[in-house]
């Protein structure tokens, strides 16, 4: 958690930084990425967004938004490590990351972001149940309001 | 030359797919478009079930066109019941429909298939080159959300069109901003229609076949109508369809697939110009004159094209379409006249022709039947799969076969298009 900490922290202090979530929130911890962010919408105003909204509108809006300068996709990611297990990932690090069927591929995104000086990553989450059932798992429930608090500090810590 | 070319989990096609095809001494053996998707028996769940909650459960089918299932279950139910609907629903109701059209013609056309026919592997490896034509699709995709979002209340599964009327009428500014931005966004389809004159369609995939639409009443372009029109020059009440459409199950596929009187049928964007293309108007009817010759009959590459043509014709549609509805004031709910009755719905989805039939018993749905346009295509994917197979391996091109067969899986926008680069060859 400290590595994750610092590593945030690094990004967030660097600029304005963009929260988008990822997920299915009838597949249990896959709701990960929508929960986290229905949470922070509350706290971090216009600045965080989940696959729901329209996502086209939101990358157009940001390639054009001189001030953004990072953008964040959070979203529970299988790195067969144990449930739980959080880390930063680039969008090259993950191969599956890109696979969205008869959606625009996120990878697309991803590369035009960077084409307009953007920064991009995906805080990646472990999970443990991924049954379709409404709600997280308790241990990946706990993990998400750390993760909200985390970046709600350090987003208070950079004004 | 023994050839075994294998192109697994095609995605969205209701779930997961997959197309095969052998080759043995040179020869086409076997051609077969697999849906691996289990039954989702969505036409029993909804048995017993209200006709409102029929309405929150159909359009779950899919999340593509969840729109067009909204709005041909609501013609169906409300066909049955006795309920007229005032004109400004049903004015509504297709300015909703114009905005799933654009989002998923936009997706399919820029970011789906065009790749293919400028050699790139993906939309993805085509940022460097086309990066402004990748900005403009989504800049309609935008559009087209906004439409939903506002007509029908959501971008997806929107809530807003109800059994005889609408829950929440669009306000006049929102409305205007829909018109102004439709004009605004123009440029966009005309630069799609400029790509897609500049492709090159290959002929390998040459064949007639029998091609089916709604027959949108007024000899006026649309997506919805009380008759199908077939390009055998016949035309049926679409209360009529199970006389005409068979419906037949393979045992390598789990979903079912219908013929037209026993033959392999295409409907979509290519059918529908086919049929009716020469009722648009405007630059749309422009560029259906200029462009529209006896190959869209032969070739179902063009059904990209088509698509094309139909973003042109939904952007002039729209403007249209809010003049309309801002004549007319916001009408009350219309009411059932019965409580028993039986009712189809046809609409055009963005695939093609979608049916809704339903038998309602004292307001209970006693039985539902739903035929899908890929479930309607998927008799002709094959074909044209095998013709243009057997064409390639006459003139013995092997070299990019799968991308060949590829491309006429994905010229259909079966929701096959995205899992369609997946292909793994095996040789035997």
């Amino acid at each position: 958690m400290k590595k994750i900490e610092r590593l945030l922290e690094k990004i967030i202090s660097a600029g304005k930084t963009v929260y988008i979530g990822l997920g299915n929130i009838n597949r249990c911890d896959d709701g990960l990425g929508i929960i986290i962010t229905n949470q922070l919408k509350k706290q971090l105003q216009n600045r965080v967004y989940n696959e729901y909204d329209n996502l086209e509108e939101i990358i157009l809006n940001l390639i054009e938004d001189q001030h953004t300068k990072n953008i964040i996709f959070i979203d529970a990611i299988d790195a067969e490590k144990a449930p739980g297990f959080l880390d930063i990932y680039t969008p090259n690090e993950l191969n599956s990351f890109y696979l969205f069927s008869h959606k625009v591929p996120l990878k697309i995104y991803c590369d035009l972001l960077k084409k307009h000086q953007k920064n991009v990553f995906i805080l990646g989450v472990q999970p443990k149940v991924l049954d379709f059932k409404v709600g997280l798992s308790d241990e990946i429930k706990k993990l998400a309001n750390t993760i909200v608090k985390l970046i709600v500090i350090l987003e208070k810590q950079s004004i | 030359m023994d050839k075994n070319i294998k192109i697994e989990a095609l995605a969205r096609v209701e779930g997961h797919g997959g197309i095969t095809v052998t080759i043995k001494n040179d020869k086409v053996e076997d051609v077969r478009v697999e849906i691996y998707e289990g039954p989702r028996l969505i036409e029993t769940l909804v048995v017993g079930k209200t006709p409102e909650e029929d309405l929150n459960i159909v359009p779950r089918i899919c999340a593509i066109c969840t729109l067009s299932h909204r709005y041909a279950a609501l013609q169906g139910l409300e066909k049955a019941l006795g309920i007229e609907v005032p004109k400004k629903v049903k004015l509504l109701r297709d300015l909703m429909h114009c905005g799933e059209m654009l989002e998923s013609h936009s997706l399919h056309v820029f970011i789906l298939a065009l790749p293919d026919f400028l050699a790139y592997p993906s939309a993805i490896a085509m940022i460097d080159k086309y990066e402004d034509d990748v900005i403009k699709a989504l800049q309609l995709k935008k559009f087209a959300n906004k439409v939903m979002r506002v007509v029908s209340g959501r971008i997806i599964h929107g809530e807003n069109p109800i059994l005889g009327g609408f829950g929440r009428y669009p306000s006049e500014e929102e409305l205007l901003g829909l018109k102004e931005e439709a004009k605004t966004i123009m440029p966009i389809a005309e630069r799609g229609i400029e790509i897609m004159a500049s492709l090159d369609y290959f002929s390998y995939a040459e064949a007639d076949t029998t091609f089916m639409c709604v027959n949108p009443p007024n000899k006026e372009y649309g997506f919805v109508g009380n008759t199908l029109l077939i390009s055998t020059n016949e035309e049926i009440d679409a209360e009529d369809y199970k006389k005409v459409i068979n419906e037949h199950i393979v045992p390598y596929s789990f979903a079912k697939r219908s013929r037209y009187k026993g033959k392999p049928f295409s409907v979509g964007a290519l059918a529908r110009i086919n049929l009716i293309g020469d009722r648009l108007k405007g630059k749309a009817g422009e560029i259906y004159k200029k462009y529209h010759n006896n190959y869209w009959l032969r070739n179902p590459l063009y059904n990209n094209f088509a698509q094309a043509i139909e973003i042109v014709y939904c952007l002039e549609e729209i403007p249209r379409l809010v003049d309309e509805i801002l004549k007319l004031p916001d009408p009350e709910k219309s009411k059932p006249a019965r409580l028993t009755g039986i009712g189809t719905g046809a609409v055009e989805a963005p695939r093609g022709t979608l049916l809704h039939h339903y038998e309602i018993e004292n307001y209970l749905i006693k039985k539902s039947d739903i035929i899908t346009p890929t479930a309607m295509n998927l008799d002709d994917i094959e074909r044209y799969i095998r013709i243009t197979a057997e064409n390639l391996v006459k003139q013995r091109k092997y070299n990019d076969i799968e991308l060949k067969l590829e491309m006429i899986a994905r010229a259909y926008d079966p929701c096959i298009s995205c899992s369609a680069h997946l292909v793994r060859v095996v040789r035997k």
